[in-house]
This record gives C-alpha cells, structure tokens and sequence, in this order.
C-alpha cells in the first residue's frame, strides 16, 4: 500500500513541485553548513548590510554576518521544530485519542470535556500562556506547540477511533474473541495514524509560521543563534535600505509552507477513496 | 439510422490510476431499450456517469462519446448543463437518498425545471405522475420524502427526470433498493418517458423482460452486444454463459435429523431505536429457534428490521427487552447491556455482511484477515505466521479461491472473491451459528450461486445459518424454513 500511495503521490504535478521544494530545503540545511565559508554566527563590522552578491549571495546583516548561512542554519532549527512539534503531538494524541475512544464512558466524558476547554481557548493565547509559565528558550517553545494544538488533535484521533471501532471488520474480529489490545494495534491505531498524517502535514505550514510568529515575539531562539521568525524580526529595522535581510527568511518561510501544503493536499487526494 | 447516443473506443482511467473502462464502443438509436449488464466493479457506472459527463474532474477519458450531436468528451460544464435534464434524463440508483428529506416531492420534480430558469407547470408535474400509478398526485406530491415508499419516491424520479421530454434516459441500476416485485413496475415506468433508455443493472432476468438490446459488461470491456433473444437463447462469451447459467440452486436442502439442539435462542427479544416521544420499534418479541445444521431464512423489505434481529443474535447489539440464549446459555438480556455468556466473544457466532469489502481491513493480506479468528484471545494456542499461512492456503481452496495470492490486498479481489474470504474467516472461528445479512444482494448471479453453495455445504457439517434477505427465490432455494418479516414483527 506504501508504494502505491507514494506511486499515486508522484502522479501529481503540484505533489512533485512539493517535493522539489522540500528536498531543495532540505539539501539547503543539510550540505550549505557543509559548503559555506561563512560561519552563521561570526560577526565581521567590516562587511555589515552588505546587498546580495557572488561573495555573500543573500547579503549580510547588520553585524555584518552572512544571511544564506544565517537561513541554512536557520532551516534546521525551523523546520526541525515543526516536525517534532507535530510528531509529539501525533504521538501523545493517538494515545490519549484511542484510549479515551475505546474506554468510553466516564473517562471519555472527562477528558473530552477538558478538551473542550482547550479548545475555547486560541491556541497561540495557550502558547504564550505555557511559555510564560515555562520560561523563553527553544525547548520550551516546542513544548508550548505541542500543548496548544494537543486538545484538536485528540478530538479528532478520537472521532477517528469511534469510527473505525464500528467497522465491519472490528465486529468480526470481536465476535471471533480477538482481544482488544490486538483489535487497537491491529485495525484501529494504524487506521487512524493515516488519517491523523494526513492531517498533521496539512498542519505543517500552520506550524512553522506559529514558531516563526512566537520566535518573531523573542519567546523561542535567542541570540545569536538563528532562526527564520527571530531573523524577521531583527531584520525589521533596517528593511528600508537592506530589503534582503527581511525578504530571504521571508521568501524561506514561504517557501517551506507553500511545500508542506502541496505535499499534504497531494497525501490527502492520494489516501482519499481508501479512506 | 440517427444515433443518440455512441460510445467510440471510450476508455475511462481514474485519478488513482485504475482503469474502469477500455475500449468501449457501442451505439443507440432513438426510442431504443439497452441494457448494461456485468457484476458490480465492472465498469457499467462509469460508462453511465461517463455519458453524462460526471466523472470526477481528474479523469482521464480517452475516445470519443456522442449524446445526440453533442461530443461529452472535454466538453464544458455550460454544454453539459444544456445536455443533461434537458436532452438526458438520468435516475440514480438509491431514491431515499437522492431525495432532500426537508423539501417535499413536487419541489423536487419541479427542480427540473427552475435550473433551467423555467416556470414549473402545475399540471404537467401531476399528469406525469399520474400517468406513472401515483393516484391522487396533487394531492401526494405534497407530501414529505418519509412519507412516500421507496418504489413511489424512484417514480417520482422518473418524472423528474423525464420533465423535459429528453431524448435518452440513463437508469443506473434503478431498481436494486427495491424489492423484486415493484422493479417490473419501474422499468415499466421508465419505458413509458418515451426516451431511449440506458439501463444499467446486475440481473440479466430483469433486464431479459424490457430491452431490446443487452451489452455484457465485464471487467470493464463490452463482451457481448446483441439482440436480448440472441443473448438470451445464444450466449457467446463464457462469461455471459455463466451468467445466464446461473439459475438458482434447485430443489431443497438436505433435510437435518431431527431432534436436534438449539444454536441460538430469541425468547421475546425486541428493540427499541431513539427515545424521547417517538421511539422506533425496530424488532417486536419475535421469538425463534434455530437448531444445529439448520438454516433458517428471514424475508422482508429493507426496514423491517431483519438486519436488527440479526445483530440482537449475533450479540452484537444487546435487545430492549428480551432474552438471547446462545447454545443454551443466557448471553444478553434486556435489562443487562453487559453479556451474559462467554459464547458470545469466543467464535460461536460469525458475521457475514452484505458488503465484502467493507468486512475486510483493507491494509490486512488476505491470509492474514482469513486467519484472524485464530488469534482469539479463548484459544490457548496462536498458530505461528507460517503455519497461519498454511492454514489460510487450506482454507482457501475449501471456498474454491486456490488461485489467489495470499498477500493479495482485499481492493485486489473482485467483491465475489472477497465474500468468499470473508466466509473462510467464519469458518475459521469454527462458528455453531453463522448469520449471514444479505450475503449475495452486491453480488451477480453467478457468483451468489456459488456462495448460496457453499452456504448450504457449511451447514450439512452442522452450523446453523440464519440469513436474511429482500430475495424469496434465494431463501427458498437455500433454507429449510423462510420466515416473513414485516415492520418488526416475524411470523412463519
């Protein structure tokens, strides 16, 4: 099923350009530290709010550091902390979805119930919320994503659970004697990390800007080190006679959203008539 | 001759990459009765939506389709627009569900003719569903959905879809929600729009009766193309042999020794859905017995709550009120929702439902969804992955499906195949009682032969089947006692 999903995946036109995108950014955070001259973080006053050319082919900042190293690096810590943002929720939601689906009753009246608190409350509110608690730093800030969106994601892992709970092939297996545990893992956790996937990714874009947005507000990486949002912002004052500075972390960010997008509408149609 | 409608080497592919149609060329004349015959999967629905231009945008369509002088292939939706309705008719398959249940049936007919930006006339409206056998219609196309029967409410799309005097009118499978006695009266009525008619259906007996000309459609080519008689008294292709070949299994089943012990037990058992001040009674103290090696036919019309019956005695729902024994032993209870019996949860009853494919995890192999039940948590000893894999090989060839890779994915198998997958897995579980929910209605002729066989080959080894369905021929020809079912209540 994994290849023909893949196989009906790299069908679509919008899908490929998808992949192209990723896999040039990709290539853009693992080889450029490998090949740039430029350390991220070394400071040159010599060489500050230099334009784009054939030396520092995005420029440099106002300390005179080169931005394509900036962003390369940048990139790492970006697109890194959307994809464990989403795999901790994916994770912590399927667990709690399930369990609270297939036990039912009072545990399921209780948790979905605070759910339903959570879910009152706008999720970048109940981020800043977990990071003034926490305190400001990288770490924190994933720990305050995977918390704001957890509540939606059990929801739906739930819905998911309930639904495939009431399948012909989970009655079957129930009538036959088949245990529980082995009806979870077999039918029903697998049925649902699909649909779940399929979501997160449509979620990825979503993700990356919030960080960017929280790092833009100085809640996530701190200096010197880099990151796409906390480049933003820095590059703020200086945009009108060094546009590169805000445009290439910008352009960056666009361009990884634009791909998950892509890639996860593309996942989406592709699963669509199996599920 | 002017064609109305011409298919050319159609050939239909789906976004996902599966190949619905290849190669299909036909044409019809004006006034013409053709039927499209072939089991479901066979591509008949998508030579229908094709000629109507309703495939899904990222459909490839290959070759060329004629709807009078009009090409449908690549052709815009304001063209298609002023096709379909006005010069094409079309009658979908389930009429509960292609009517909104908040808007009342005039409403719905006279639709017709508000898209096209017309004033619905009154009179026509009514005349037409006069003429179809609807009595009083001016005053009943007043009514709600609900309040009409499934075979008045897919009349009533016939005269919506006849509104505009079309040219051809294109009938997918019309008569397959509803039983077998009102499915002549439709056809009928279909014919009487005075349209050529596209007539898409699985029972070539129906079909034999009304076209003039039947197409044979089978894995998603025409086979065959001829004059009914032809096809009827002359099959040519091997399938379509099979096809009309396949007359129901004769006589009676072998009659079981009796006395023999009870399988499966209702003392009463009724069931109550919605609460609140109109509570449905879908099942009324229907009392039954059902002895081992026997099987037992339950006949009624969709609604009537034979499908109900049948969960309250496999266990899967737990009745209002009453009681259900299991090989003796009280196993639900009306005034328990916890089981009783530990019959209930260890194989003593298996399911079989009527859509294959939805019983069948469609990531699981098939050798292992056949073997599941060997998995059960009662049984002391779990079989490894291969000799699991011996055993689904064994049990395979039991069910006639010696051919079938093992690692096939259930959406590899026709749906034929994979009812009979899913009947190896009862097997497997070593069921005292099976109950079976209209095993063989997705299935053709043909096929539902074999599987009413090896129904009644299971019980001769002692399993009591209870199985339901809309279709008296095949309980007749399968049970040792049918009982009628009419609005919950079960009577012999």
């Amino acid at each position: 099923m994994k290849n023909r999903t893949l196989q009906k995946l790299l069908a679509k036109n919008s899908a490929r350009v998808g992949i192209i995108i990723a896999g040039f950014l990709l290539i853009l955070t693992l080889v450029a530290p490998l090949v740039l001259t430029f350390e991220p973080n070394a400071q040159n006053p010599a060489e500050k709010l230099l334009a784009p050319s054939f030396e520092h082919l995005l420029g440099t900042d106002q300390y005179g550091r080169d931005v394509l190293a900036r962003i390369a690096s940048g990139a790492f810590r970006s697109l890194g902390a959307a994809v464990l943002v989403l795999s901790g929720t994916l994770f912590l939601s399927l667990i709690a979805g399930i369990a609270v689906g297939m036990l039912g009753g009072i545990v399921d009246s209780v948790v979905m119930r605070v759910v339903d608190v959570f879910l009152a409350l706008p999720s970048l509110v109940l981020a800043l919320a977990v990071v003034g608690v926490l305190g400001v730093g990288f770490e924190n800030l994933l720990i305050a994503l995977v918390f704001s969106s957890l509540a939606y994601y059990i929801r739906l892992a739930r819905s998911y659970a309930l639904n495939a709970g009431r399948r012909q092939d989970v009655i079957v297996a129930r009538l036959a004697g088949v245990s529980w545990t082995r009806i979870i893992f077999g039918h029903i956790a697998p049925d649902v990390f699909a649909q779940m996937l399929i979501v997160a990714t449509l979620d990825l874009g979503g993700v990356i800007v919030a960080f960017a947005g929280l790092s833009f507000l100085g809640l996530g990486v701190q200096p010197p080190d880099a990151e796409w949002g906390a480049m933003l912002s820095e590059s703020r004052l200086f945009f009108t006679n060094a546009p590169w500075l805000l445009l290439a972390p910008a352009g960056a960010i666009f361009l990884s959203v634009m791909a998950a997008n892509l890639i996860g509408n593309a996942l989406r149609d592709a699963n669509g008539n199996e599920l | 001759m002017k064609h109305i409608l011409h298919f050319q080497k159609v050939s239909v592919t789906y976004a996902n990459g599966f190949c619905a149609a290849r190669d299909v060329s036909f044409a019809m004349t004006e006034g013409e009765c053709l039927a499209i015959v072939g089991e479901s999967g066979s591509g008949k629905t998508t030579i229908a939506r094709a000629a109507l231009g309703l495939l899904p945008v990222n459909t490839k369509i290959e070759g060329s389709i004629r709807v009078s002088e009009t090409e449908v292939v690549g052709a815009g939706e304001k063209v298609l627009r002023n096709l379909r309705g006005l010069v094409v008719g079309f009658v979908a398959q389930d009429p509960y569900s292609s009517f909104n249940p908040l808007s009342k049936i005039y409403n719905h007919i006279a639709e017709a003719w508000r898209v096209h930006g017309l004033e619905p006339p009154k009179n026509l409206i009514v005349g037409a569903l006069e003429r179809l056998g609807i009595n009083t219609a001016e005053k009943t196309s007043e009514m709600y959905p609900h309040q009409w029967s499934g075979g008045m409410l897919q009349r009533a799309t016939i005269a919506a879809a006849g509104a505009h005097e079309p040219q051809l009118v294109i009938a997918d499978e019309p008569t397959s929600a509803l039983d077998a006695n009102r499915a002549d009266e439709i056809l009928t009525a279909l014919r009487l729009t005075g349209a050529a008619v596209l007539f898409i259906s699985h029972d070539i007996n129906l079909v034999a009766k009304h076209a003039r000309r039947i197409a044979v459609c089978y894995n998603g080519t025409i086979v065959e193309i001829g004059e009914t008689r032809q096809i009827i008294e002359n099959p040519q292709h091997s399938y379509t042999k099979k096809l009309i070949g396949a007359a129901l299994p004769e006589g009676k089943p072998v009659p079981i020794k009796e006395p023999c012990e009870t399988i499966v037990e209702a003392k009463n058992a009724s069931q109550v859905y919605g609460n609140g001040e109109n509570p449905v009674a879908a099942v009324s103290n229907v009392n039954l017995q059902v002895g081992r090696g026997e099987i037992v036919g339950i006949c009624g019309n969709s609604g009537c709550g034979k499908s109900t019956l049948l969960r309250m005695l496999a266990t899967i729902e737990t009745p209002a009120q009453g009681e259900i024994y299991l090989g003796g032993e009280l196993a639900t209870s009306g005034e328990s929702r916890k089981l009783m019996s530990k019959k209930t949860r260890s194989g003593f009853v298996m399911p079989i439902f009527q859509d294959p494919l939805a019983s069948l995890d469609r990531r699981w192999a098939i050798w292992r969804a056949v073997t599941e039940p060997l998995t059960a948590k009662h049984l002391t000893e779990k079989p490894s992955r291969r000799t699991r894999r011996e055993i689904a090989r064994k049990i395979l060839r039991e069910v006639g499906l010696e051919t079938v890779d093992l690692d096939a994915k259930p959406d590899r198998l026709s749906i034929g195949q994979c009812q009979r997958v899913a009947i190896a897995r009862a097997l497997l579980a070593k069921p005292a009682l099976i109950v079976a929910d209209e095993p063989t209605s997705a299935l053709d002729a043909s096929v539902s032969k074999t599987i009413l066989r090896l129904l009644s080959k299971i019980a001769e080894n002692g399993t009591a089947i209870v199985i339901v369905s809309h279709d008296v021929s095949v309980l007749d020809s399968l049970c040792h006692r049918v009982l009628h079912m009419r609005e919950g209540v079960l009577s012999g």
